[in-house]
């Protein structure tokens, strides 16, 4: 893959988020708030999955954290 | 005859009538007006606190309106089976009035006092922050018209 | 104590103390109360290769301000037969494990011959065509040696792959003023000749009403290995087995920066980008590769009666750079289509894609199912080889015997392939706060290696250069909220 599309496509992608207006208002949060919509909805099951493809594998890791939900209090 | 209306009801598949709430007649209670929803956790700690204070300070004029936002209605309705609130409820789902509100996050509520002036928002609800809000009511109650 | 060939172990902490901690921290909604989780995976690779069974059990307090404390216990039994490194041959091939006891120098002829106690035959495992001699060594009372033989034709597979392993973490999350959450963690994991430590850190904030969140966090491993037989000298004989210590070391620091949207009531995305630095041991001390001249196996100068392999040899550096997007959307209600694709790239050559697709269908309130796919493909490391040449790679003057490159491995998790997931979870949510969950998967990999050319007729004319991997799983997951 080129490494100038993917910055500029980092580049692009993080303008578009960051776009200072939220568009999503507080209460219409009903369907992120569901855990099947957060990030990682079986957190054993994808270390379980991580761990194999990590022994097998040559790559590892790369999700994060935070974010999403119902975004309360 | 209750479970027939009831399933009738639950047929619709629809929120009942648009909260319109007249704020008007409302001059001379303190109104606690309180964004919520079925899947706001914070929300579902503040139903037992919002019906004490329903019991306690109701005789004294204190109304509670807690207006729904939810989008889906069997949800509302579940909670609402569940949580046994004593306090008016209404529906917005449509979110008309949470903007006019400007509710910037999940649930908000306002305290109103009894001339009809917005004295207190709160942002979210905290169970540590109930005797704060507890007495802000009282303080709001003291006040005449 | 037997001797135990650990290909999976060496590495495989690193993927729980990273990869899961910084999740296992995250929570969604989280009210006050505790939960359980319990799951356990069975794992089988096909032709007679690696089985493993791992129990895991998560606990997590929430507490009334929102903060959490994570305990996570996990433990691991492997047993199977592992990829030595050796090529598939026309002929058969044997392999004496070093034992348990002191380094060994030029005694190295005794370790095949069963010296001291008594001598067991084992029953050959169904579907590989081993016969494991197993002699004891009692000089020290330490270990013994095992001796096996490949037919030819077969990859050749150390069948006393036997291990176990406990990985405990612990993790601290805690919401702070001005819309931060702040993460700690630590995990330590040990099993017969790896250990590893390691300690995390992370901050998030949130912008926008909470529809956007930004997120730092940093991973610290600290590993070390104490092979059974010493740490064997990087591309020299393997029947000689010269050793170059006792133990060795690997510190990994990991460091991650994401970002999080919320686009619109149905869509959420994320984007991470991850750095990692790996300095210290990364050979795996169990691993061989073979030697051909022309594609013909040849006598080891150093031990006359075996063929020769070589220890491998990798760098003591390893940067990798990953990029992670990741998007959840809500399909009507309940319903979610989870799509990701990662890339990462690393300064041993290997670069990698992962696309995964998940759909989460919601039959009823009590029922849901979710098909999974996943392809993946990595190209090779620069110094991955599945043989060693003689005259290109390797030289052999007046019975020395010197390497030519600097680094070389056949661990096919370092060649260049391709994989197919394709998986069904079921989940049976009881009640609200009750949930059973029952997820298969199957795993197929695509040799996409460039064939390395041996003289046609020779021992490794014809035959497999690269064991493509398949293999099954099952979890089975339990959890429960008070």
């Amino acid at each position: 893959m080129n490494k100038k599309k993917i910055t500029i496509s980092i580049l692009a992608l993080s303008a578009l988020m960051l776009n200072g207006c939220s568009t999503v208002k507080p209460w219409e949060r009903d369907l992120l708030a569901k855990p099947q919509m957060a990030l990682d909805s079986d957190p054993l099951k994808t270390a379980f999955d991580d761990h194999i493809y990590f022994s097998k594998e040559a790559s590892s890791g790369g999700r994060g954290f935070g974010g999403g939900g119902c975004g309360c209090n | 005859m209750r479970i027939l209306l009831t399933t009738i009801f639950c047929s619709l598949i629809s929120f009942p009538a648009l909260a319109e709430i007249d704020f008007d007649e409302l001059k001379g209670q303190v109104v606690y007006v309180d964004f919520w929803a079925s899947w706001c956790g914070p929300c579902k700690a503040s139903f037992p606190w919002m019906n004490k204070m329903h019991r306690v300070y109701h005789d004294k004029g204190l109304t509670i309106i807690a207006i729904n936002l939810d989008q889906e209605p069997e949800l509302a309705r579940n909670f609402i089976a569940e949580m046994d609130p004593e306090f008016r409820i209404e529906f917005d789902p449509s979110g008309k009035l949470a903007e006019e509100f400007k509710v910037d996050t999940m649930p908000t509520s306002f305290l109103i006092d009894r001339s009809g002036k917005a004295r207190f928002k709160h942002k979210g609800f905290h169970d540590e922050k109930g005797r704060e809000y507890q007495h802000e009511i009282q303080v709001l109650l003291k006040e005449s018209l | 104590m037997q001797l135990i060939n650990k290909k999976l172990s060496f590495s495989a902490s690193l993927a729980l103390a990273t990869s899961t901690l910084l999740g296992a921290n995250t929570q969604v909604n989280a009210e006050e109360g505790w939960q359980a989780d319990s799951a356990v995976l069975i794992y089988n690779e096909n032709n007679g290769r690696v089985s493993a069974i791992e129990p895991a059990v998560n606990l997590r307090r929430t507490y009334e301000d929102e903060s959490s404390i994570n305990l996570r216990v996990v433990y691991d039994a492997l047993t199977g037969a592992s990829p030595n490194g050796a090529a598939s041959a026309s002929v058969a091939q044997t392999f004496t494990s070093a034992s348990g006891s002191a380094a060994q120098t030029a005694n190295a002829q005794a370790m095949t011959s069963s010296s001291g106690g008594t001598s067991r035959q084992v029953t050959p495992s169904p579907n590989v065509n081993t016969i494991v001699t197993h002699s004891y060594d009692d000089d020290e009372g330490e270990g013994h040696s095992t001796t096996y033989t490949i037919a030819p034709g077969d990859t050749p597979l150390d069948p006393s792959f036997e291990d176990s392993r406990t990985t405990v973490s612990l993790g601290w999350t805690k919401p702070l003023e001005d819309n931060y959450t702040v993460n700690l963690g630590g995990s330590y994991s040990t099993e017969g000749d790896f250990t590893s430590f390691s300690v995390n850190g992370a901050v998030a904030k949130d912008f926008n009403q909470k529809s956007t969140t930004l997120s730092a966090g940093l991973n610290l491993e600290f590993d070390t290995v104490t092979p059974n037989g010493g740490l064997p000298d990087p591309l020299t004989s393997y029947a000689t087995h010269n050793t170059i210590g006792e133990s060795d070391s690997k510190n990994v620091v990991d460091t991650i920066i994401g970002l999080t949207q919320v686009i619109n009531r149905r869509w959420i995305t994320q984007f991470n980008i991850s750095l990692s630095q790996s300095s210290g041991h990364h050979s795996d001390p169990y691993k061989i590769l073979t030697v051909a001249d022309q594609g013909n196996l040849i006598t080891d100068p150093e031990n006359a009666g075996n063929y020769l392999y070589l220890f491998e040899s990798r760098p003591d550096s390893r940067q990798k750079l990953s990029l992670y997007w990741q998007n959840k959307f809500a399909i009507m209600n309940n319903n979610v289509l989870d799509l990701s694709y990662r890339y990462m790239t690393d300064d041993w050559g290997v670069n990698s894609h992962t696309v995964d697709a998940t759909f989460h269908w919601q039959l009823s309130d009590s029922f849901y199912l979710e098909p999974h796919a996943r392809y993946y493909e990595q190209t090779a490391a620069d110094f991955y080889t599945p043989f060693l040449s003689l005259g290109d790679d390797v030289v052999i003057n007046s019975g020395a015997i010197t390497a030519l490159v600097d680094y070389a491995s056949s661990d096919p998790r370092l060649g260049a392939f391709s994989a197919n997931t394709y998986g069904l979870k079921m989940g049976f949510p009881l009640s609200d706060t009750r949930e059973l969950s029952l997820s298969v998967e199957t795993y197929q990999q695509q040799d996409k290696n460039i064939r390395k050319e041996v003289a046609a007729g020779s021992h490794l004319d014809g035959q497999s250069q690269f064991a493509e991997l398949s293999a099954n799983w099952v979890q089975l997951g339990y959890s429960v909220r008070w």
